[in-house]
């Protein structure tokens, strides 16, 4: 994206060349391979391969207990999923820094959204709010445990 | 004297070089993502929420849901999202019969998904599970997997919408390319639609599981 630096007048090259900025950035951006990358169609096919298996292994450790870590393979197995789809579906890997800096401010925020209101919620210490259990019956015995802290 | 416009047909006039107006659209693209993100993550940010408050309600719901119609929905995005990306490729390679017959199958794949979120709609209709005044489930968590379900519509419901969007974008996108307007020299539009088709294929990778495949483990589970 970059200019090419200014000749200095009197050099052999500039001296001589009269080829206009535009055409001149045009052969710039050729020199260099970020041109335009083109993703082979072999990448693609290995991705999506590659995003068949997540979802088989997402469905099938979902019935079966691994106790709290359920959950946590799940998220894991999304998120290299959606790491692939970016990176080369989404041609990030061989996108502008401009747009990496975009996609990371993005995923910032969200962290800064989730991040501050988990904080607020898992921290009120009431198990009321809380709870896991069914809510109480009507008429059940008084359990101390779901009082609210007040 | 040439004028800079002139000199490669397909850069707009704003533009210096046909890379800098291929990366200012991509660029433009992924903003408008960023804000996309923004707006699932509220979302997502809920559903984590509830589902720390009421997990046992959450996986009770969560057995309701198809997971063979939400799996055959993943596979029909996953591939979906390629052939999109092969519709890319075929783009920045003038391919011109490959472009609109891999746009074409990612427009039928996107019918197909659609098609399959109507019957698993028209299934929750049936078993009384959309919240509102025709939900009708029996059990003293009832309001909790009500609230499960209420989410569930929500985000499956603008990703829908998503979808549709995308429908609408790459049928424009096809005209276009039937017209030849997408060879190598010019399949930014291809690319863009694509960046947004991908998107869309990405917050489904996170809905799957969060919504069909929680508890599935449990005793008693189905």
């Amino acid at each position: 994206m970059d200019a090419p630096p200014m000749q200095a007048y009197g050099s052999s090259e500039g001296a001589m060349d009269t080829t206009p900025n535009h055409q001149k950035r045009e052969k710039h951006d050729a020199h260099h391979g970020d041109v335009h990358h083109i993703t082979s169609p072999w990448v693609y096919l290995a991705v999506f391969v590659a995003l068949v298996i997540g979802t088989i292994i997402t469905v099938w450790v979902a019935f079966h207990d691994f106790g709290m870590w359920n959950k946590p393979i799940a998220l894991g197995i999304a998120v290299i999923k959606s790491t692939l789809v970016v990176l080369y579906f989404m041609h990030v890997r061989h996108s502008g820094r401009l747009t990496v800096a975009v996609i990371v401010i993005a995923l910032a925020m969200l962290s800064i959204l989730i991040a501050f209101t988990a904080s607020d919620y898992l921290t009120r210490g009431s198990k009321n709010i809380f709870y896991n259990e069914d809510p109480p019956a009507a008429g059940a015995a008084h359990d101390p445990a779901t009082v609210p802290v007040p | 004297m040439s004028h800079p416009e002139r000199a490669n047909p397909y850069v707009s006039h704003q533009f210096e070089t046909a890379t800098q107006q291929r990366e200012a659209s991509i660029l433009g693209m992924w903003i408008f993502l960023a804000t996309e993100i923004m707006f699932f993550g509220g979302l997502f940010l809920a559903y984590t929420i509830y589902y720390n408050m009421y997990t046992d309600a959450f996986k009770e719901a969560s057995q309701h849901l198809d997971v063979m119609l939400g799996g055959i929905n993943t596979g029909v995005l996953i591939t979906s999202s390629l052939t999109m990306a092969m519709a890319v490729w075929a783009a920045q390679t003038s391919r011109q019969k490959l472009l609109v017959l891999f746009l074409s199958l990612t427009l039928v794949l996107a019918f197909v998904f659609l098609g399959v979120k109507a019957v698993e709609y028209m299934h929750k209709f049936h078993d009384g599970l959309v919240p509102g005044a025709l939900f009708t489930y029996d059990s003293p968590r009832r309001d909790q997997v009500q609230l499960f379900f209420f989410i569930y519509f929500v985000m499956t419901g603008l990703h829908g919408v998503h979808i549709l969007i995308g429908i609408g974008v790459i049928a424009a996108i096809l005209v276009m390319a039937i017209k030849g307007k997408f060879h190598a020299q010019y399949n930014n539009p291809v690319d863009v639609t694509g960046l947004y088709w991908h998107f869309v294929d990405v917050i489904w990778i996170f809905l799957f599981p969060l919504l069909y495949l929680i508890g599935r483990y449990l005793p008693g589970a189905h």
